[in-house]
Parts: C-alpha cells; sequence; structure tokens
C-alpha cells in the first residue's frame, strides 16, 4: 500500500514542535522511508532557519540616549505650553476686568442680577466691591501693560533659568 | 506579569529617568525585530523605533496590567509601522501577492545579488518581499517566540487566521526556494 506524502502544514507543524508524540513518530517512520518528504522537509528547515535567524536588526549605541532626549524634549515641551496656557488666560482675566470695569455699567447689572436670583446678586455685589476697593487702591491704565510684561519677563526668566538647564543636563 | 515588570513601570511613571533607561534596553531588540521586518526603508527605521518608545512613555499610564507588556509594546510597534507604511501610501496586505507569488524584492536581481552568498542570505531576500503583516507574524513567531494567541492580540486577528498566515509565508518562502534550486539545476 502506497503512502500519502506529507502534507505542507504536516512538515511546519512537526518542525514547530507541535504535534502529539505519537504523529511525531509516524511522520518520523515516513521519512525514513520517503525521499521526496525528507527533501520537502530539508527545504522547510532552510526556511526555518532563514526565519529564526536573528540577522543584523541592531539599533544605533546612543539610540537609548536618543529617545530619552526626545521624551524629555516633550515634556519640558508641554510644561512650557501649559505656562503660556496660564500666562495667556491671567492676560485675558486681567483684559476682561478693564472691559468691565471702564465699560459696563455694574449698577444697571447688578439690578438685572437682583431680578433673577439671590445668589448670583450676591457673587455680582463682591465681584463689584472687589473692583472697586482695587480702583481706589491703584491707578488702573497701564497696569495692565505692566501686569502683562512682568508675567511675560517672569515666563522668560523662568524658561532660561530652569527650563532650559533642566533640558541640557537631562540625558 | 511579574512584580519586577510592575515596579519598573511603577518607577518609571514616577518620573525615574534610569527606568525608562532600564525599560529601552530590555525591549529594544524585540521593536528592532518589528520594526526592521515591516519597514523597508533603512533609513526610517530608527526613527520609527524611536516613536514607538516615545508613544509607549507616552501611554504608559493607561497600561492596564491586563497583557504582559512585550504584547502591549509588540503592538505599538505594529501599529507605529502600520500608519508609517499608510503615510506613505504602500501596500499594507495585498492578497493577490498570495496567488501570483508576487514577489518584489528591493534589489533588482537578489540572485545574481547573492549567487556567491548562502541560501540563507537569498531567503532573507524573499522574507523582505513578503506581505507586511505575514512578515510581521514570521518575526513575532520565530524571533520573538511568541504564541499564536498573543500574535493574534497584537495584530487584533483571529488566532486562527496569525497561523494560516504563518503557514502560507512559510510555504510561499520554501516554493520560492524550491524553484531557485531548479533553476541552479539547469
Amino acid at each position: 500500500m502506497l503512502t500519502p506524502h506529507l502534507s505542507d502544514d504536516q512538515i511546519q507543524a512537526f518542525l514547530d514542535d507541535t504535534l502529539p508524540s505519537s504523529d511525531k513518530l509516524s511522520i518520523k517512520a515516513h521519512l525514513q522511508s520517503c525521499a521526496e518528504c525528507e527533501r520537502a522537509v530539508a527545504s522547510y528547515q532552510d526556511v526555518f532557519e532563514a526565519l529564526d535567524c536573528d540577522e543584523n536588526f541592531d539599533l544605533s549605541k546612543n539610540f537609548t540616549r536618543k529617545v530619552l532626549r526626545q521624551t524629555h524634549k516633550q515634556a519640558v515641551g508641554a510644561l512650557q505650553f501649559g505656562l503660556l496656557h496660564i500666562f495667556f488666560i491671567l492676560a485675558a482675566v486681567i483684559a476682561v476686568s478693564h472691559v468691565l470695569l471702564t465699560y459696563v455699567n455694574i449698577e444697571n447689572f447688578a439690578g438685572t442680577a437682583q431680578a433673577t436670583s439671590g445668589a448670583f446678586e450676591t457673587l455680582v455685589i463682591l465681584v463689584r466691591s472687589a473692583f472697586e476697593n482695587l480702583g481706589d487702591k491703584i491707578q488702573f491704565d497701564g497696569i495692565y501693560f505692566i501686569l502683562a510684561f512682568i508675567g511675560l519677563l517672569g515666563l522668560f526668566v523662568l524658561d532660561r533659568l530652569v527650563l532650559k538647564p533642566h533640558f541640557k543636563t537631562s540625558p | 506579569m511579574d512584580t519586577e515588570e510592575k515596579q519598573l513601570i511603577k518607577q518609571i511613571l514616577d518620573g525615574d529617568t534610569r527606568a525608562f533607561k532600564i525599560f529601552i534596553e530590555t525591549y529594544r531588540r524585540l521593536v528592532a525585530h518589528i520594526v526592521f521586518r515591516m519597514v523597508a526603508n533603512s533609513a526610517d527605521r530608527e526613527d520609527v523605533c524611536q516613536d514607538v518608545f516615545v508613544k509607549a512613555y507616552q501611554n504608559l499610564h493607561g497600561f492596564q496590567f491586563q497583557s504582559k507588556i512585550s504584547t502591549w509594546l509588540a503592538r505599538i510597534a505594529c501599529n507605529t509601522c502600520l500608519n508609517y507604511l499608510e503615510k506613505r501610501r504602500l501596500p499594507l496586505f495585498d492578497d493577490r501577492a498570495l496567488e501570483e507569488m508576487n514577489f518584489v524584492s528591493h534589489n533588482d536581481d537578489p540572485y545574481t545579488e547573492a549567487a556567491d552568498s548562502d541560501i540563507n542570505r537569498l531567503l532573507r531576500h524573499y522574507i523582505d518581499a513578503l506581505p507586511v503583516l505575514f512578515r510581521a507574524i514570521v518575526t513575532l513567531y520565530h524571533l520573538d517566540g511568541m504564541k499564536y494567541e498573543e500574535i493574534s492580540q497584537i495584530l487584533e486577528i483571529p488566532a486562527g487566521t496569525v497561523k494560516s498566515y504563518l503557514f502560507r509565508a512559510r510555504r510561499m518562502l520554501r516554493e520560492k526556494l524550491v524553484e531557485l534550486e531548479q533553476e541552479v539545476l539547469c
């Protein structure tokens, strides 16, 4: 009786060593008597060897350093971006306050608030008194520019004295 | 996952640069295997590897410890490579290639190129010419010793498909090898 040749899947599973021992034994027995299947196994072995070969896949020596620098740069960049956001939010608050104090009639606004809600009215009164007290103490014209300048200067100093040196000393 | 790996991740999340350095050193080979086999352009390979580690660093806080860190990182590597190939409009998987054995090696004439070399070197030309998913699967299976289930998680395809693609890839390579042997004999 002629024994059928081994299929590709059988040979691959045999070389992967994933077959049950009984199947492995019968394949081994078949290979001893079938030159064609033996050749097929040999060529598959060449393929497996090529696939198993850990060829020149290595990265450059300073790869780790490059990655660390990149992650650090991103972290510093995110921090600078965050500081810039804080600065712009502060600048926007100052500008809005200035517009409110200069152009909005707070008495009318408070009157409207009183008609709608008690809690809101209290809040408006609090804000109004805060602005009035502040307005009594300092001259508002030009103060916003000074504050903005100080803010920018602070940001610049923080960047030069804290962030840049920290970045330079990083890995 | 072992406690040592958990500890390492915790240290990285706490901002320990040395821990991240150990992480890179531990897994650079795994990432290099995947990227070098999936990205043909040698000039871009190292940049893609860097991107993989940067993405891992950025997303480490979201790691749920539900899989091995190698599986998670390999998934990032594969996705980064696929995105890279998509951006450059390179074919990800051409099913016709399976039928037509449409191997396109990076060299004009790989056989002439490797005539003086061994069969192993010649076969590597053909591994590089396999469809990208096949390359990813054979790499994860043969070089990184991963099981079908792990590869299935990484590539987000069923384990049965992983096995089928692996067997087909190896069959394609073997057929090519037989063809070459016949050419040599003639």
